[in-house]
């Protein structure tokens, strides 16, 4: 049983370092947020007297890197579908249960390293990470991050018929899951509406615990956030999970 | 003799339009049967619904006694198949390939071997087996994905068009593969649009034509039917 979520898991892995083109493209963004964010906004930020923008940006783009790369291995299914041998592994005599979730443990760990490289990269441009404690609470966050958005990618891809909803998805989605989770600008103060929305939307609690664990700030409290995202994740992998076991080709 | 699947009253609706009608066949221990039809017919459709990955809008379908629509888990442990498109990872190699399906079917890591062996020898691909499926033509990444339905042994093994994209020698040749399979035991159920080959490969065929079957028996006993030559003859007759 565990041996089917265990090759899945390691297909999903050996894939991504197949496509190196994939590791460094996805690279790209997250720098470029970084450079054009953390120095374009940076001053502005100190000026007003909330301290260094990087420390409060890095873990809004560690979360993006994460969430991108978790939603586009998950979606991989639709490309499964249509050219992968998605057929033959649904025929297969396993459990399609643990075929998702082998998959998505794979998509998530392939997120969550891609998180890390950011979070690497991030040091480069002033990022200091507090303790060692608070790294590895960082990654359980990262983990966590990763695993609810490659079990809703999942999901979605399992009932797209084409890559053509891809975009949909990401444009009206994705992109505004990011911008309105707190990841590049701080929530208090902010217009009521957007309040609200931002404290619903699942990835606000991710970016918080992050930034909560890496350098001891944040809105919530780390116990809350840790609560509400793994909930969060267990749900959407079950959700994932029967939605997969139930695709249709 | 031993039915290995029954199709009952199987229909598909794709939206209001109807690709399946009301279709019923069984498919008997060590048999090969043919569903042969035009493009559109059907045939793939009612594959992929007796394969479960498409669900029937009607209808029965039991494997080895199995319903498919109660449990098509254990459903699944007694079939194989071989989608009409089916694709694999261009960057995978051949030998990879097989090795990730075999431990789909196994634990056991020998029983793998056996299997990733029989298939490797079977596909005659030789060396190539390691270079990339992208690397591989047509026809040799045809020849890789049926090596691989076929070496899990199943009980029904499911084979949409085996023969398409297949040079004469390679065609012959995996027909000779299949009637062995069959003489072993295997129930076979396959599609194909060419006549001839379902008349020389099959045990028992079903004409199908816009969904619905319109005749099915012994190649011979339909030629006799309806005094014909041949198969596309009888095909001729009965769809005009
Ligand atoms: N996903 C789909 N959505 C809508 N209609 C479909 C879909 N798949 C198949 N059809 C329709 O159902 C009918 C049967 O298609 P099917 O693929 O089963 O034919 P076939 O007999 O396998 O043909 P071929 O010999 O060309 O492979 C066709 O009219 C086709 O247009
Ligand atoms: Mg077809």
């Amino acid at each position: 049983m565990f041996s089917t979520i265990y090759i899945l898991w390691l297909r999903q892995i050996k894939r991504y370092l197949r496509s190196k083109s994939r590791i460094i493209g996805s690279l790209g963004q997250p720098i470029l947020f970084l450079v054009a964010l953390g120095f374009g906004f940076g001053p502005m930020y100190s000026a007003s007297g909330q301290g260094n923008f990087i420390e409060f940006l890095a873990p809004g783009i560690i979360a993006m890197s994460i969430i991108f790369t978790a939603m586009y291995s998950g979606m991989e299914v639709i490309w499964d579908k249509q050219f992968g041998f998605l057929k033959e592994t649904l025929v297969a005599p396993v459990s399609r249960f643990n075929i998702m979730l082998g998959r998505t443990l794979g998509g998530a760990s392939v997120a969550m390293f891609q998180g890390i490289l950011v979070l690497i990269i991030s040091t480069f441009f002033g990022f200091q990470i507090l303790s060692f404690s608070g790294l590895l609470l960082g990654f359980l966050f990262m983990f966590l991050i990763a695993v609810f958005f490659t079990a809703l990618g999942t999901a979605i891809a399992s009932v797209l018929e084409d890559m053509q909803g891809f975009q949909l998805i990401m444009s009206f989605l994705v992109m505004p899951i990011f911008f309105l989770s707190g990841a590049l600008f701080p929530i208090e103060g902010i217009n009521r509406t957007l309040y609200y929305i931002i404290r619903i939307n699942p990835l606000t609690y991710g970016v918080d615990g992050l930034r909560q664990s890496l350098i001891s700030e944040g809105y919530f409290s780390l116990g809350l956030d840790l609560v509400v995202l793994a909930i969060l994740a267990i749900i959407t992998l079950i959700l994932g999970a029967k939605l997969f076991s139930k695709i249709q080709i | 003799m031993e039915k290995i699947l029954e199709v009952e009253n199987l229909s598909k609706f794709y939206k209001d339009f109807q690709a399946v009608k009301d279709v019923n066949f069984n498919v008997f221990k060590g048999e090969i049967f043919a569903l042969v039809g035009p493009n559109g017919a059907g045939k793939s459709t009612s594959l992929k619904m007796i394969a479960t990955i498409l669900n029937p809008s009607a209808g029965k379908i039991r494997i080895n006694g199995i319903d498919t629509s109660k449990d098509s888990e254990e459903a699944r442990k007694c079939i194989s198949y071989l989608p009409e498109d089916a694709g694999a990872y261009k960057n995978l190699s051949g030998l990879d390939y097989l090795k990730f399906m075999a431990s789909m079917y196994n634990d056991d890591k020998k029983a793998q071997k056996t299997q990733v062996d029989f298939a490797a020898n079977l596909s005659n691909l030789g060396k190539k087996l390691k270079n990339k499926v992208k690397t591989y033509s047509k026809g040799m990444t045809r020849k890789l994905l049926l090596s691989r339905a076929i070496m899990t042994r199943p009980k029904l093994l499911i084979l949409d068009e085996p023969t398409s994209g297949l040079d004469v020698i390679n065609a012959v040749n995996v027909r000779d593969i299949i009637k062995n399979l069959s003489r072993q035991g295997v129930a076979v159920l396959l599609s194909s649009h060419n006549m001839l080959e379902v008349e020389y490969l099959s045990n028992r065929l079903a004409i199908i034509d816009k969904g619905e079957i319109k005749a099915e028996g012994k190649a011979d006993d339909l030629k006799a039917k309806f005094q014909s030559q041949n198969l596309e003859e009888v095909f001729m007759k009965i769809t005009k």
